[in-house]
């Protein structure tokens, strides 16, 4: 009953006292903004370097060879090397037997580089293409290729040996001589010098990432400009069966294509694949790099700076917590005359102990619910200055994915943080007030 | 008649057991009847002020049983006091207390929020007591907007808040000019007169005392005489 009374009184002392109730709650906007601006930043570069990580990386773990050194060491520690042969590649059986093993849930990214074509037009332009045979792995961990329309060379195409070919929107520009809407389903006609001359079906268009137009544009002009375009990875390799060395990657690149899996599920998974599968191998066998760990690492840095800026804050807090005691002690001097009536009129103890710790929240909680604006505000403004940087660079627009996220756990904490300085630091002035001795109060002058 | 106030053998002691102890008064006898309209006379230093506050309650006696409307106070502990003071007694004062910031309608919700009485039925009675006073018009005036006369009419009302056995009110007209106070007193002989209330009068004023029934002299901590008016009795002691 007296809680909604407490607060409108602790509002209405404030109000009468505006200039000093905003010096006193300085220090506590100053400790939470300086909270919430941090955590606001840390968690948006968390999110923004995550966010960017996924446009670039996708879900994908590189797995790469790597030379046994602990077991080829003679009774001396010297190091017997031997470079990779044909049976230490991981071969084309062991990752068919891995996605079998996993139905739909990790992909393979597999290419094969058939170099340059040509596709000729109705008008007789040819146009120069490079030729890649892929699979879907291969096209689901390029993230930075979005599919404008159609689809991705999938499985079905693979398995088939079809005719499908996926192509960039500046080659449609290109081939039709405008953006042509209905270019998928259509066929054209590829020409590789001494390997083949027939027609694919287009079964997707896919926007060229800006960044790859960067290097593009100085050297050539609109129509000589090459840009990839993706066959079946099995197509590919009957049309390139004369072709002896298909290249062998040191990285081999897996993507996880059920979202649903946990990461570190995936990686357990196609760790203990190749394990086992190398396990009799003496000389090589296989590492997995996951690339986001390299985030490990920044977020380790950011919870340091989020550490270091925390003492500072606290320290803030407890000066900002002081001037509010004193304040209050000051207030309860200023008021004596004014507890001795209400204790005169029947208050009791805890009547003024409470109206007095009331007081002292309501001004650490307007603190704190300023200086989490002031945060918010600042991490916004930041925000926008990155936005605008940004904004500069169209070039890396594709990579970063900008994004200002204040930290909810942090302004609640902040907030619940800044009314327990009120409690603490109110409830030796309240106390106080509500032992004063109702005679002495009413003669107070 | 029932009797609200018995004081039998009064005394208040200060500094006790130090050696500028003090004895204010030296043993207190009378008793004061409901509906009485009583004055407390004597000039400063004889002890008013010590007696009115263990009227009030704000204060207990070191000896002596002091019984209000039937509670032993000199028993009760702190809180206990402060619900005696809120449900029995109605203070005014000489410089009228109200509590600024808070306008003349709340200052009178005041006793009846600390009594635990609902916001709706606290502002109906308010106003109530406001119109009484005849302060309906400055209900949401805070106590700097208001005069002397407003500011203890207002503060009457307070005093009649919880409908207390006795209104205790110390110098309510020293703070007033003589008109605005033959106004406060003329409130005191109406609420006397028509609601039967209990009103000890405290100055040190004969003139105001005379106005009243029944006048208690003290000097000294001594009550030197006990005159009732009505029944033209006069007890000297």
């Amino acid at each position: 009953m007296f809680f909604f009374e407490n607060i409108r009184l602790a509002i209405a002392s404030l109000k009468s006292n505006k200039m000093r109730a905003i010096l006193t709650m300085l220090g506590i906007i100053i400790g939470i903004s300086a909270v919430i601006t941090i955590t606001t930043l840390g968690n948006s570069l968390k999110k923004t370097l995550s966010n960017s990580f996924n446009k670039i990386g996708g879900q994908t773990f590189d797995v790469e060879y790597r030379f046994k050194y602990d077991e080829n060491q003679d009774e001396d520690g010297v190091t017997m090397y031997r470079p990779m042969t044909e049976e230490d590649y991981i071969s084309d059986e062991m990752l068919n037997e891995l996605e079998a093993l996993y139905p739909g849930r990790y992909l393979v990214s597999r290419s094969v580089g058939l170099g340059n074509g040509k596709a000729k037009n109705k008008k007789g332009d040819k146009l120069n293409v490079d030729i890649s045979g892929v699979t879907e792995g291969y096209m689901k961990a390029d993230t930075l290729s979005k599919i404008l329309k159609g689809r991705t060379i999938n499985d079905d195409d693979d398995n088939g040996k079809k005719h499908a070919i996926v192509v960039s929107d500046v080659f449609v520009k290109q081939y039709f001589g405008y953006d042509d809407a209905n270019a998928v389903g259509s066929d054209i006609n590829i020409d590789i010098e001494g390997l083949c001359d027939s027609d694919f079906t287009i079964v997707g268009v896919y926007k060229y990432p800006k960044i790859y137009e960067k290097y593009q544009q100085s050297t050539s002009n609109f129509m000589d400009r090459d840009t990839p375009v993706m066959i079946p990875y099995s197509t590919a390799k009957k049309i390139a069966h004369s072709l002896t060395d298909d290249g062998r990657d040191w990285y081999m690149t897996f993507v996880l294509n059920d979202m649903s899996v946990d990461r570190d599920q995936a990686i357990s998974d196609i760790k203990d694949f190749f394990s086992e599968k190398y396990r009799k191998n003496k000389y090589w066998g296989i590492e997995i790099y996951d690339p986001q760990n390299e985030l490990g690492i920044v977020n380790k840095v950011l919870n340091i700076v989020t550490l270091v800026i925390s003492i500072i804050a606290a320290i803030s807090l407890l000066v900002g917590g002081i001037g509010v005691m004193n304040i209050m002690l000051v207030s309860i001097t200023e008021r004596t005359r004014e507890i001795g009536v209400r204790k005169a009129l029947g208050a009791k103890k805890r009547n003024i102990k409470t109206q007095f710790i009331v007081e002292a929240i309501i001004l650490c909680l307007i603190g704190g619910i300023i200086g989490v604006l002031l945060g918010i505000f600042n991490g916004y403004l930041i925000g926008y200055v990155a936005k605008y940087a940004l904004g500069q660079m169209p070039e890396y627009q594709d990579f970063v994915a900008l994004s200002v996220q204040p930290s909810l756990n942090a302004i609640l904490l902040s907030l619940g943080f800044s009314m327990l300085i009120g409690v603490f630091f109110g409830s030796y002035p309240a106390g106080k007030a509500a032992k004063l001795d109702p005679i002495e109060a009413l003669r107070y002058e | 008649m029932k009797t609200i106030i018995s004081m039998h053998g009064i005394i208040k002691r200060f500094y006790i057991g130090m050696p500028n102890e003090l004895e204010i008064l030296h043993g207190l006898n009378f008793k004061i009847h409901d509906g009485e309209f009583a004055s407390i006379v004597g000039p400063s230093g004889s002890g008013k002020s010590t007696l009115m506050n263990i009227i009030g309650a704000l204060d207990r006696p070191t000896e002596g049983i002091y019984m209000l409307n039937g509670i032993d106070v000199a028993q009760l502990n702190d809180s206990e006091l402060s619900a005696i003071r809120n449900k029995e007694i109605g203070f005014v004062f000489q410089n009228f207390n109200l509590v600024s910031r808070t306008n003349a309608i709340e200052n009178v919700e005041l006793p009846m929020l600390y009594a635990g009485i609902g916001r709706r039925e606290r502002r109906k009675r308010a106003e109530k007591l406001l119109d009484m006073v005849e302060m309906s018009d400055r209900a949401t005036h805070n106590p700097n907007e208001l005069s002397g006369g407003q500011k203890q009419r207002i503060a009457i009302a307070r005093a009649l808040a919880n409908s207390p056995s006795i209104i205790l009110a110390d110098e309510p007209t020293g703070a007033l000019d003589s008109v605005t106070g033959h106004m406060v007193m003329d409130i005191f002989h109406k609420l006397h007169k028509e609601e039967h209330k209990t009103i000890v009068l405290i100055t040190h004023s004969k003139e105001l005392a005379n106005e009243t029934d029944r006048i208690i002299t003290l000097k000294d901590g001594r009550i030197v005489s006990d005159t009732r008016k009505a029944g033209g009795e006069s007890v000297l002691l």
